[in-house]
């Protein structure tokens, strides 16, 4: 027995555990009714055959934990009897294994050529070149948007139209025929339709393989192959699908075609989830599962939230019939003990009452969540820092940050323009001198400013780095190590590819003696980020432009300037230490599926805790397999969607939450603004409805 | 015993040979897992030559899946490099392309060795009848000795991990033979062919048990830099160890190693970060 293993199953785990009688079963209910549990029971009563492999298939890694955890307390290797994958990363690699099937199909314009695969980043650096030159053109001149956003939901159409299996070409007529608006917006849906044609025309003659291309070469081409299907069938036994709410169409087709041909199959399913539905989560096709199993059982126990907690829940489902109590609120909603102006205030607050718990018996070990609908990095800074100074361990799940926003590889950047002064690109005098303190070891920056002389007020960018000016002030050391650095980067060759020139430049110079990065394990990490972002870019990149690795590198690093590069995605999907604090945004820690006892909520006045983000240029909903074609897209669809969505997200948090939720807001937010959204109108008719209970009315 | 290595952490040949190859090298890795991205190499030739290899293994490996030859020559007739299709052509014309009975590209086995898993992910497992045999594709410069084979952490472990997936140890199996095949694209006439029996798993079994052991027992500081201080001209670790501070040139490294017998490098060390 394994410590993450219930010690005394219900009677539907002990059914799910078996896999002989139950070989074929469909597993539903909310959250925290021990459905993954249930599971891994059944995993290790299939392991006992150790002939046989599993397949793990969960729809983003972070719900792979519980799996991983299971398989290290056995001491089981990934990947000999047990797989965990994604449904994205087994169609990744099983069509770069595949290609001949696909070459076969000639459906390239050079089909026995390596494909070349596109990360977003890379997708969005070729939907550009589509893109720019029809915007000077006049075209998408209805819409204001920030070019990344307007690229970045143009793919996003593709990749639905993909995900949920109707032909790209019909993109723009969906969303036209949906939409209700000025009729010279309609052009816009053209013009998306223009750019999605073209990019997939692009990506055919090129091998470029985007991810809507992926996942149709895999439905259409691979799926049906009998020799993809002979070794798809061989890989594996048994299949265990968890959460496949949260996948979209295209998964639950793949696996209702493979259920016969596999010897057990495990689906469970959440109810009253779907929260990746912006990404093309599809819960209602993905009860058609379902009907398609032998068998279907039900869990409804919640093996996490107090008795008072699931009252509050049951109550905020349905307002309108419930009579809440004052002591109800009182056990399971904590409040701010005064009203609270400004931000500021609301996080001293929380800083506050987590020292409260902290300070309670057996505090310290409580698990606590803040959440709030976005996290911005100055939230981030003071959050953590003030519960730093009280000497709490703080845990941040951050999905993506900017490249840029690293100093590390703000540095590196710099730098790297500095050694191709062919580039021409200008750097800005304030942003040398910052790079200059960040690689040399006691050196600040009005030193920096002396070492790279006056510069002229009306232009003060350089193209490259000056001979360092001497200076009284400056010590002989700092000045030695400007001029090594600079020397190291005039003597460097333009032509050497860029992740090789920034592996010299950090192991030659910059994690020496006297610079910073010495012994500086985050600037290792931070490195490679950059050096692996450069070889996906390079990659897609066509065979002239592999061959003339300084063009490559400087466009990337236009690339990066300009924006289209921009994501850095990490790998913070870690459980989080015991005794640390989470700060999540609500739709991350919900995909993360980890119960605390206590969560803040922040900022309840925000629209964000169900709004959708404005995009003007696509729609998850119109897009998906459940819109009605034609129907047009209303205001009270719109709000339809909110109410669904906010209902979603408090059940989605109540039943993954054990004591307490602390519900704080202050009268402007971070940005200064008062905000009256939804949630906060639902506590506010929460407490009438108790205090009128209270007064007898 | 230390707490530096966790329960499930899983040996294989590539982090044994690191640790054979440095200690501290070894803790860097794979315990404290610290990307230090500085160059292994100084030129881009070897990292060339290991993509170009990994393309060829794909190759291979989509010949034992059942495609057509035809098919699969057009696809190494289109790769960038032009060696991968005069591999792929020798391939084809050796005796390995026509390999009989039960075949298994790819394969992952795990075993347990003092009480951790050890793994071997094997280019190509054939039992045929009663003759199994462990293939390896290679694609070196230089043919490596025979003896530099033998002594690597590869040819041990895989036969023995196989030995015991395949229930080799056992009482009747007394006669039973293993064949480490490994089979050079750039020298197809020379296969090196190692075979173990019943009585060398055992002693490979008790050499990697040591090993394993020993390694579970370092603390921290236990887990040193080598004392050759020549290997660190290719090891990524050098600056933050303040060692070499310039990569070398990867035919110099190969050149070493075929005039002093040095214990390979692991190729894994040639991975890019990232």
């Amino acid at each position: 027995m394994t410590g993450i293993l219930p010690q005394t199953p219900d009677e539907t785990q002990r059914n799910t555990t078996d896999y002989v009688d139950f070989p074929s079963l469909f597993l539903s209910g909310p959250a925290s009714s021990g459905k993954t549990s249930a599971s891994l029971l059944r995993l290790q009563n299939i392991l006992e055959n150790p002939q046989e492999s599993t397949l793990i298939l969960v729809p983003q890694r972070s719900l792979a934990e519980p799996f991983h955890q299971f398989l290290r307390e056995l001491g089981i290797a990934e990947g000999d009897q047990v797989s965990i994958q994604t449904m994205s990363s087994l169609v990744r690699r099983m069509i770069s294994l595949f290609w001949p099937i696909i070459a076969s199909h000639q459906v390239f314009e050079h089909p026995y050529e390596e494909p070349r695969f596109l990360t977003l980043e890379t997708s969005q650096y070729y939907m550009a070149k589509i893109v720019d030159p029809m915007i000077d053109q006049g075209r998408f001149n209805n819409i204001t948007l920030p070019l990344n956003r307007l690229y970045s939901q143009i793919i996003d159409n593709l990749n639905k139209s993909a995900l949920v299996g109707f032909p790209h070409t019909e993109i723009g007529q969906r969303l036209s025929s949906a939409f209700i608006g000025e009729a010279a917006r309609q052009n816009v849906f053209s013009d998306v339709q223009n750019a999605v044609d073209q990019f997939r025309g692009y990506c055919l003659q090129n091998n470029l393989v985007d991810y809507s291309l992926q996942v149709e070469l895999f439905c259409n081409i691979l799926w049906s192959n009998q020799t993809f299907q002979k070794y798809i069938t061989n890989q594996y036994d048994h299949l265990i699908y968890d959460n496949s709410e949260e996948d979209p169409p295209y998964v639950h087709n793949i696996i209702a075609q493979w259920l016969p041909s596999l010897k057990s199959t495990l689906i469970i399913h959440d109810d009253q989830a779907g929260y990746r539905s912006f990404l093309g989560a599809d819960p209602i096709s993905s009860l058609t599962l379902e009907k398609l199993c032998q068998q279907s059982l039900v869990t409804t126990r919640n093996y996490v939230s107090s008795e008072p907690i699931q009252e509050l829940r049951d109550c905020l489902r349905d307002l309108k019939n419930c009579q809440p109590t004052q002591g109800l609120i009182d056990k399971t909603i904590g409040f701010p003990e005064k009203r609270l102006c400004f931000f500021p205030e609301l996080l001293e607050e929380v800083t506050h009452e987590i020292e409260v718990i902290r300070a309670l018996p057996g505090g310290d070990q409580k698990k606590i969540a803040i959440l709030t609908p976005y996290i911005s990095d100055s939230l981030r800074f003071s959050l953590s820092h003030s519960l730093e100074t009280i000497g709490v361990q703080v845990s941040i799940q951050k999905p993506s940050s900017s490249l840029t926003q690293d100093p590390v590889i703000k540095t590196l950047i710099i730098l790297s323009k500095f050694a191709h002064p062919t580039w021409e690109i200008r750097v800005s005098y304030l942003d040398a001198a910052v790079a200059l303190t960040n690689a040399i070891e006691g050196l600040d920056l009005n030193r920096a400013h002396l070492l790279l002389g006056d510069f002229d007020q009306h232009n003060p960018y350089l193209t490259a780095l000056p001979e360092g000016v001497p200076s009284e002030r400056i010590p002989s050391d700092l000045i030695e190590r400007y001029t090594g650095l600079r020397d190291w980067l005039l003597s460097s060759d333009p032509a050497e590819p860029l992740h090789s020139f920034l592996s010299r430049l950090f192991g030659e110079v910059l994690s020496q003696a006297g610079f910073r990065f010495e012994g500086n394990t985050q600037s290792g990490t931070s490195t490679a980020v950059l050096m692996e972002s450069f070889r996906k870019f390079s990659i897609s990149l066509d065979r002239s432009l592999q061959e003339n690795q300084n063009l490559a590198s400087q466009a990337f690093i236009k690339a990066i300037d300009s924006g289209l590069i921009s994501a850095l995605y990490l790998s913070e999907w870690e459980v989080q230490p015991n005794n640390s604090v989470l700060i999540a945004p609500v739709m991350s820690y919900l995909m993360r599926n980890e119960p605390v006892d206590y969560q803040f909520w922040l900022n309840i006045g925000s629209q964000g805790w169900y709004e959708r983000l404005e995009q003007p240029l696509t729609h998850p909903i119109v897009l998906s397999r459940n819109w009605q074609t034609g129907k047009q897209w209303t205001a009270d669809d719109e709000l339809a969607y909110n109410q669904a969505n906010l209902q979603r997200t408090i059940s989605g948090l109540l039943l993954r939450c054990r004591e307490k939720v602390f519900a704080f807001t202050s009268d402007y937010n971070e940005a200064g603004v008062e905000e009256r959204g939804q949630l906060l109108t639902v506590f506010q008719n929460l407490f009438r409805k108790a205090l009128r209970s209270k007064n007898g009315r | 015993m230390t707490d530096l290595i966790s329960p499930d952490f899983t040996f294989s040949q590539s982090n044994l040979q690191t640790f054979d190859y440095c200690r501290r090298r070894f803790y860097l890795r794979y315990v404290k897992k610290l990307i230090w991205p500085a160059q292994l190499v100084s030129d881009q030739q070897y990292i060339q030559d290991r993509e170009a290899g990994v393309r060829f293994h794909r190759l291979v490996h989509q010949h034992f899946l059942g495609f057509e030859a035809s098919l699969l020559r057009k696809i190494a007739d289109g790769d960038p490099d032009i060696r991968v299709a005069t591999w792929f052509e020798t391939f084809l014309a050796s005796p390995m392309a026509t390999l009989q009975g039960k075949l298994e590209p790819e394969a992952l086995f795990t075993t347990k060795i003092a009480g951790h898993p050890l793994s071997a992910k094997v280019d190509l497992l054939q039992i045929d009848g009663e003759n199994i045999s462990i293939y390896d594709w290679k694609t070196s410069r230089h043919l490596p000795k025979l003896s530099t084979l033998q002594k690597q952490t590869q040819s041990k472990v895989y036969p023995l991990v196989i030995s015991r997936a395949l229930n080799l140890g056992q009482p009747g199996y007394e006669t039973a033979r293993l064949r480490m095949i490994y089979w050079e694209a750039n020298f197809p006439g020379q296969t090196i062919e190692i075979p173990s029996y019943q009585n060398d798993w055992k002693k490979y079994q008790l050499e990697i048990a040591a090993s394993i052991e020993l390694i579970l027992s370092l603390r921290r500081e236990e887990f040193v830099a080598t004392p050759d201080e020549k290997k660190c001209a290719w090891c990524e670790y050098r600056s933050y160890c303040q060692r070499e501070k310039i990569a070398v040139d990867s035919k110099d490294i190969e050149m070493t190693d075929l005039l002093e017998g040095l214990t390979k490098i692991p190729a894994e060390a040639f991975d890019s970060w990232g």
